[in-house]
């Protein structure tokens, strides 16, 4: 009945729906609708009677609210349309030690079907320490004089350095974005620069599928979360044309929209300290800053690798984190004048994010502590996660929608370590022991690829990655 | 085959998170939901026209308005003074049958305060104490299926939040209450409506010293205490109605209901203007044996209110309703519903000679007990007593409390020789406040022209054959009707020809 892996873990085109197919899909929908109005409901009865303590209440409508948001906003998502829009368009790679895995990244980015002559692609090598730069030089040589740009920034400089080195050697009209463990499908840059038709539109987010599905448990629910938080948050925040961060993955920039910016991003700084991580969220945020809208386009997809050892995803999520903890305030502090009609969303969403860990962490110490069990909260949990696998199930039929229940819920588990990510939060090291000023950037951490824990959302919520 | 286990298996997983998805979705709704009882449908008793025949026919006071209180309405709960929801129905439909109207506290406030104020004929004030749950549950339905108001004086204390299953009523259910516009709101203490310990028992705890971790409060922290409390309650009518309460009600009574603060009446008020409130009520059947309308009359810090019982039939009610309406001073007193004890009391026809005929084997009297003469102040009686002899003596009492609440009045005693002039205070024994000779009766024998005149604490009496006696009368005796006894040897008869009352300050003589 499923369609058969390719191996980069994005589907192929979805066949016709068969009657059981269809019966399915007004189930799923059904499903979820019954949810949100029963999540409706429960904030229509938590205002009209205001039972409980008043943090109780505000942090049950606040993060109902958002959910509810979520599958309403998501439900208007149209992807940009097709216009046959073909500007310049510079594929900007850093690299850090990938060794052969530049090459293949190399392949994949030249793979994909776009007129030769206004694709160009800018390989950034940030001081590896390996042969990094030996494997760029040797892939390139096999494409057309040109079409490959190896630049060598001579020292480790970091991510955004080697990013802005990318930017500044090309000229291109469009500045399309790929970790070096990432890959483009065969169509994505096509249709990536589709919403760039849109005068105000500055950055596009695209749709990143998990290559290494398949390998475990752990990266099985990497997989359906990054696909739920795709599919419905950034589809949510794309309606409101402030999707707040456009992944490193696989995003796509308008150079007139970055240009201006691009010092300052390279050297911001925090709480005094160097920002190493969170470079997406944080050039996405001052895009929107500066007054341009950004979109996702589910119709242009990348696929990329996720950590497959608890430790290394540990580690990512607490990165993410950090950097959503920093920027996520950042953006609540302009988009009010930026983005005015996202500001109601996005405050939702940064006082749900920050008040998540708090009440998880307070409830899990009560009950410790001998306290009944939170039955309405831990019930509410699970009709909310349940409403993610519904949609997981509706949009894709690949036997995996369980694992967007069980992901969630184990996301959830981790929502307190937002905690500990705002302490930490001045470390700019990415969890190894390579000091901050080597820090790498890619090496299978999809850097910042989806940022963002919106930790459980009422506790209910999806972990997600906001991204 | 392993293929088709596997999928079987992930079927069946799957199936078991959805039924576990219907199960969720009803724990989730049936643990959140809310206790929200819903409104009883009124149940409206069918009009009884022998309630309405029993309904007071007799002219009320003019701007009087009958205030009734009750408190829970259940059918289950056992408290004597809660009515069940079908006798509260019948209340309100003989009330309404009677052509009772409520109005609302401000308009009680008006009248009270001396304010001009457009009333109906038969002005009503529903009040219901202690802010149960009822209140909103059976009540209001009842309300308005009768076009009725009511004045809901709420223990503030014992109200819940939303949601919360209580016999109380919930912040939510006081705010719908209010929204209704059927619903004026008062305080009925915060959390002073016990009854605490005091030095040899309990006692209410608003209204007295209490004992406090062992030792009795002084005077200045019981004020303190209620000052708080009342400033509790105050603090919340403005939070969750947002305008403070205007009217208070006494748990247990009123303030002189045996306490150990002897200025406690005194002080009350002070405390309640503090407060803002302005107006006071008595809970209800405090005085006891009476209870007066609200009027001009009424004292703001003391209204007065009937109270209801489990056991209070609609008769009952519209007996208590009789008494609570002050009548009318009656000029023609030979009309009036004259009950005997020891005596029978023949009215003559209007037609004939107007005259009230007192018989008694050896004494009696012709009481005016059923009327409320609460304001029969300042008038004259006169009347020509016939059959005074040696052995029969007539006397006259005016200001008798019988009608008013208190026991007392002021007599004139006639013999045949001599007039004694007496009053009777409370329970103590008659004192003589002046006597005087009579010489034989101008008019004829054994008949003598009698005028009482009574205005403020002086009495002035004239009755033919003797000279003018004024006296002063004790203040307790403020307002009375009249009584007519005879104290005779044998059985004897004495008429008392056109006994008449004048509302006036009495002038010239008979």
């Amino acid at each position: 009945m499923r369609a058969a892996d390719t191996g980069d873990g994005i589907p192929p085109p979805r066949p016709p729906r068969s009657p059981w197919e269809w019966l399915v899909t007004v189930a799923m929908v059904a499903g979820i609708a019954g949810i949100c109005v029963l999540i409706a409901w429960h904030i229509y009865d938590k205002l009209s009677f205001y039972s409980g303590s008043a943090l109780t209440v505000a942090y049950t409508v606040i993060v109902s609210s958002y959910v509810l948001s979520r599958f309403v906003l998501a439900a208007f998502y149209r992807p940009p349309r097709d216009v046959g829009l073909e500007p310049t368009v510079a594929i900007v790679v850093p690299a850090f030690n990938e060794g052969a895995a530049v090459a293949r990244t190399i392949d994949s980015c030249m793979g994909v079907d776009y007129p030769t002559d206004k694709l160009e692609l800018v390989v950034v090598n940030d001081g590896s320490s390996d042969d990094t730069w030996q494997q760029m030089r040797k892939a390139s040589a096999r494409y057309a004089a040109g079409a490959v740009r190896c630049l060598d920034l001579g020292s480790n400089q970091g991510k955004r350095a080697a990013m802005a080195a990318g930017i500044r050697a090309t000229s291109a009209d469009i500045l399309v974005f790929v970790d070096s463990d990432s890959m483009p499908a065969k169509g994505a840059i096509r249709r990536i620069v589709q919403g760039f038709a849109d005068a105000r539109v500055g950055a596009i987010s695209g749709l990143t599928y998990v290559r290494n599905v398949r390998t475990n448990t752990l990266t099985r629910m990497q997989s359906a979360r990054y696909y739920v938080s795709f599919q419905l948050l950034k589809s949510a925040e794309s309606v409101l044309g402030a999707v707040a961060c456009c992944s490193g993955c696989f995003s796509a920039y308008r150079r007139t929209a970055i240009a201006g910016l691009l010092d300052a991003w390279e050297n911001q700084r925090f709480l005094g300290v160097a920002c190493t991580y969170g470079d997406d969220r944080a050039l996405t945020n001052r895009v929107i800053k500066s007054g341009w809208v950004t979109r996702y386009d589910a119709l242009a997809y990348a696929c990329t690798d996720v950590p497959e050892r608890f430790g290394k995803f540990y580690r990512q999520q607490l990165r993410w984190k950090k950097s959503w903890a920093r920027e996520g305030p950042i953006l609540l502090g302009h988009v009010w004048r930026s983005r005015p009609v996202a500001f109601p969303s996005i405050a939702l969403q940064t006082v749900a994010g920050f008040l998540s860990p708090v009440v998880i962490t307070y409830n899990v110490i009560r009950c410790l502590l001998g306290a009944p069990l939170p039955v309405i909260y831990l019930a509410g949990l699970y009709l909310i996660t349940m409403a993610y696998a519904l949609l997981y199930r509706l949009l894709r039929n690949d036997g995996m929608w369980l694992y967007a229940l069980v992901g969630a819920l184990f996301y959830i588990t981790l929502t307190p370590q937002l905690l500990w990510a705002i302490a930490r939060i001045r470390d700019g090291s990415w969890g190894t022991r390579a000091p901050a000023a080597t820090a790498g950037h890619a090496g299978s951490v999809p850097a910042g690829a989806v940022s963002v824990p919106v930790p459980a959302m009422a506790g209910l919520a999806p972990g997600g990655d906001d991204g | 085959m392993g293929e088709l286990m596997r999928g079987g298996l992930r079927a069946a997983t799957g199936l078991a998170f959805l039924a576990a998805l219907v199960i969720t979705a009803v724990v989730w709704v049936t643990a959140s939901r809310p206790y929200n009882p819903a409104q009883q449908a009124a149940w409206v008793a069918p009009a009884d026209p022998a309630a309405a025949l029993a309904a007071p026919a007799a002219r009320p006071f003019p701007s009087a308005v009958v205030s009734i209180t009750y408190h829970a309405v259940s059918d289950t709960n056992p408290a004597f003074t809660a009515v069940t929801p079908a006798l509260l129905s019948e209340h309100l439909a003989a009330l309404k049958a009677a052509g009772f109207h409520t109005i609302t506290l401000r308009d009680v406030e008006r009248l009270v305060a001396g304010q001009p104020v457009r009333l109906p004929a038969k002005p009503l004030l529903l009040t219901f104490d202690d802010g149960v749950a009822s209140d909103w549950t059976l009540v209001d339905p009842l309300l308005k299926a009768y076009h009725f108001t009511a004045l809901a004086f709420i223990v503030t204390g014992r109200v819940v939040p939303p949601g919360r299953p209580s016999y109380y009523l919930s912040t939510r259910q006081i705010q719908q209450m209010a929204a209704t516009g059927r619903w004026d709101l008062g305080c009925h203490t915060d959390k002073l409506h016990y009854y605490a310990p005091v030095p040899g028992g309990t006692a209410p705890a608003l209204t007295n010293r209490i004992v406090v971790h062992g030792k009795e409060e002084t005077v200045a922290q019981w004020r303190a205490r209620v000052s708080a409390d009342l400033a509790r309650c105050q603090a919340f009518f403005r939070r969750v109605v947002g305008h403070p309460a205007t009217a208070f009600a006494y748990p247990f009574g009123g303030p002189t209901s045996g306490g150990n603060i002897p200025s406690v009446a005194a002080i009350m008020p002070q405390l309640f203007r503090q407060a803002g409130l302005d107006w006071a009520f008595y809970d209800g059947g405090v005085p006891p044996g009476h209870i007066d309308a609200l009027g001009p009359w009424s004292d703001r810090y003391g209204m007065e209110r009937i109270p209801t019982r489990s056991v209070t039939s609609v008769a009952a009610l519209m007996n208590l309703i009789r008494r609570t309406l002050p009548a009318e001073p009656a000029a023609d007193l030979s009309g009036l519903p004259w009950r005997g004890v020891g005596a029978t009391c023949a009215t003559a026809p209007a037609s004939l000679d107007r005259s009230l005929t007192v018989t008694t084997a050896a004494y009696g009297t012709c009481l005016l007990g059923d009327l409320n003469t609460s304001r029969w102040r300042d008038y004259t009686v006169r009347t020509r007593v016939a059959g005074l002899s040696q052995r029969v003596t007539a006397i006259i009492g005016v200001r008798d409390g019988a009608g008013t609440g208190y026991a007392g009045r002021l007599e004139v005693a006639l013999g045949e020789r001599g007039l004694i002039v007496r009053e009777q205070v409370g329970k103590r024994p008659h004192q003589v406040l002046a006597t005087a000779p009579m010489a034989p009766s101008p008019v004829g024998p054994g008949i003598r022209d009698v005028r009482i005149a009574v205005t403020g604490d002086r009495a002035v009496i004239t009755v033919s054959g003797a000279p003018a006696i004024a006296v002063t009368l004790a203040p307790s005796l403020g307002a009375g009707g009249v009584q007519f006894a005879v104290a005779a040897q044998g059985p004897h008869a004495v008429t008392f020809e056109s006994p008449t009352m004048v509302v006036a300050p009495a002038r010239g003589t008979p």
